[in-house]
């Protein structure tokens, strides 16, 4: 009973790699003779963390602070109405990164952010904006219950971008 | 907390904020107060969604209170927009609270909820000419 807890504790907090759930399975069916025979330093190494699914979210939100930044650089003017929008995408890629941990591929966060050629009206940031309140919306639905609250708050500030910038 | 629980107090936030809407009303320009009625009707359409769904799962509805304490007079336009702004974050945060605690049709329901408070608090603090009208995190206490 305390082993199916820990596992699913597990679940909620990590999503458990499927060797993790064999190894409780092992454990609780042969007891812990077995469980320490495969537990070696080798199946150690190989025990990688399965890519957080939040990676995705957070390189989509890099983009979309690149494109504000792109936005003040190129009109200068519209700073002081884009700069606390540019602000809060900057504070959610944070609290993102602080969300996914050591999980967070940042290989790709080094790609680069949109090309030159990228539009950067308010029409067409706030069509950016719509769309990444979308993505944050069904992000929130998909979440476990401890993200739920995070992408809620993102989903509803993006929402909230649009009104402001119309 | 149970998702029922979350959902009632939900409805209790959604009450509460009809009645503000009530009285901020009257203190709105013709330009204005159609934006309020709007957020009326919107605030009584969650809180009826939320009504029929405390009683699929069958748990008590908290009814409307007859009166509610506001926290300052609203004497005028600039009190009314306030106390509109003051709602909206009221419930976001209600709303956001809840989101945790409930899954499937549930979390759509609060998420939704969420979103439109957290519009309809800037567009109010534009009007009320607050700078900036955004908050990073809508509902964040």
């Amino acid at each position: 009973m305390v082993l199916t807890m820990a596992v699913r504790i597990g679940e909620e907090r990590r999503r458990p790699s499927r060797r993790t759930v064999l190894r409780a399975a092992l454990g609780s069916a042969a007891g812990a003779v077995s469980l320490a025979a495969c537990d070696g330093p080798r199946s150690e190494a190989q025990q990688l963390p399965a890519p957080d699914p939040l990676n995705p979210f957070y390189h989509d939100t890099a983009a979309l602070l690149g494109r504000y930044d792109a936005a003040i650089a190129t009109q200068p003017a519209l700073a002081e109405r884009l700069g606390p929008i540019r602000d809060a995408h900057r504070t959610h890629l944070e609290a993102l990164a602080r969300e996914i941990g050591p999980g967070l591929d940042t290989a790709a966060a080094t790609s680069p952010g949109p090309g030159p050629g990228e539009p950067s009206s308010l029409a067409a940031l706030s069509a950016a904006e719509q769309a990444a309140s979308a993505a944050a919306r069904e992000a929130c639905l998909r979440a476990p219950s401890y993200r739920a609250a995070l992408l809620g708050s993102i989903a509803a500030a993006r929402a909230s971008h649009v009104a402001a910038l119309s | 907390m149970t998702a029922a629980e979350r959902l009632a107090d939900a409805l209790r936030a959604e009450h509460a904020a009809i009645y503000a809407y009530g009285v901020l009303g009257a203190r709105l320009d013709g330009q204005t107060v159609s934006a309020a009625q709007t957020a009326e009707a919107a605030h009584r359409a969650r809180r009826d969604a939320v009504m029929v769904r405390l009683a699929a799962l069958r748990a008590p509805a908290p009814p409307a209170e007859p009166a509610y304490a506001l926290p300052a007079p609203v004497p005028d336009q600039a009190a009314a927009l306030r106390l509109m702004v003051g709602v909206e974050e009221r419930c976001a945060g209600i709303w956001r609270q809840a989101l945790p605690e409930v899954t499937g049709d549930d979390r759509q329901l609060a998420v939704d909820a969420l979103i439109d408070c957290a519009v309809r608090a800037t567009k109010a603090r534009t009007v009320a000419g607050v700078r900036p009208p955004t908050v990073p995190f809508p509902g964040r206490q």
